[in-house]
């Protein structure tokens, strides 16, 4: 079995590579027949499929994820993620409701990776724990 | 002194060859954040073992639930006796990830049952013998062999599941 600390290495290299949009490299930790299903619902099955939709999610908003904890048991990898979408312009078709240009929305979630024998994604699975809205609009100076 | 025979001490090396494996399992599980660990405190809770599970709790644990945010390990227990007073509950380990000896992570299934109408449950109202389970990721701190904090996720809800 693999060094658990090296899937923690890895999950962070990975972290950093989609905090730069370097979608060609996101690409090679997944599993060509990787699941991903987050917290509301959505099914993504494929790694152009996630792609497209990270590609998707980021021309509306910049999301930042910081890895609050994560550890490995070899077999899967769990993390404490904290995420902030920032609004670019208005997205009345967020994932997670609808942004205004200015808005910022924070994310505490739990994500469990299902990790394959090549040590690449097979399934991301996550849950939002906390949810925070900052809405633009209502901290200008009035 | 007569010391112990050939036989004797091969007889001896035998015997602990064979309880070693046993020792070794009864020590894993008294292992804070192994999954043995874990698995008693599962079964513990399914069983209504009120001392047995509220042991793996801090006396100044802080608990986020899904249908409660409470503090102490004594309110825990008082809300699941309230809780249980009128639900049938079972939790299911589906995963678990050890983190041992700092932290665990797992995706637990609960599944409730009401014995009578509770209009305002927290995560909404129940009817008498309605069922509901849900899946969700809950991460547990561990200090001294004992949760600190437990923070559960919801990953998803099965209405009459």
């Amino acid at each position: 079995m693999a060094d658990p600390q090296d899937d923690v290495a890895r999950f962070h290299a990975y972290m950093a590579a989609f905090n730069r949009h370097d979608y060609d490299a996101l690409v090679d930790y997944y599993d060509p027949d990787i699941l991903l299903v987050i917290g509301n619902g959505t099914q993504l099955r494929g790694r152009q499929a996630i792609v497209d939709f990270y590609r998707n999610v980021n021309d509306a908003t910049t999301r930042t994820i910081e890895i609050v904890d994560a550890f490995s048991d070899g077999a899967m990898l769990a993390a404490e993620l904290q995420s902030e979408f920032l609004a670019l312009r208005d997205a009345p078709d967020f994932t997670s409701g609808p942004m205004a240009r200015g808005d910022r929305l924070h994310l505490n979630s739990f994500a469990f990776y299902d990790l394959g024998r090549d040590r690449r994604f097979v399934r991301i699975r996550s849950a939002v724990f906390r949810r925070e809205w900052h809405r633009a609009a209502s901290e200008q100076p009035g | 002194m007569n010391g112990p025979t050939r036989r004797a001490v091969l007889a001896a090396g035998g015997a602990l060859l064979a309880v070693g494996p046993a020792l070794a399992r009864a020590e894993e599980r008294l292992q804070p954040g192994t999954r043995p660990w874990f698995e008693a405190y599962i079964a513990a809770f399914n069983a209504r073992d009120y001392p047995g599970f509220s042991a793996y709790y801090a006396p100044d644990v802080r608990f986020f639930g899904q249908a409660a945010t409470l503090e102490g390990a004594a309110a825990v227990v008082d809300f699941y006796r309230r809780v249980h007073a009128r639900i049938d509950e079972t939790v299911e380990l589906l995963s678990f990830i050890s983190g041992a000896p700092s932290r665990v992570a797992a995706e637990i299934r609960t599944t409730l049952v009401a014995r009578g109408d509770w209009p305002d449950f927290p995560t909404g109202a129940l009817l008498r013998g309605q069922r509901r389970q849900s899946i969700n990721f809950v991460f547990y701190d561990i200090a001294a062999g004992r949760f600190t904090r437990v923070r559960s996720a919801r990953f998803r809800s099965i209405a009459n599941g």
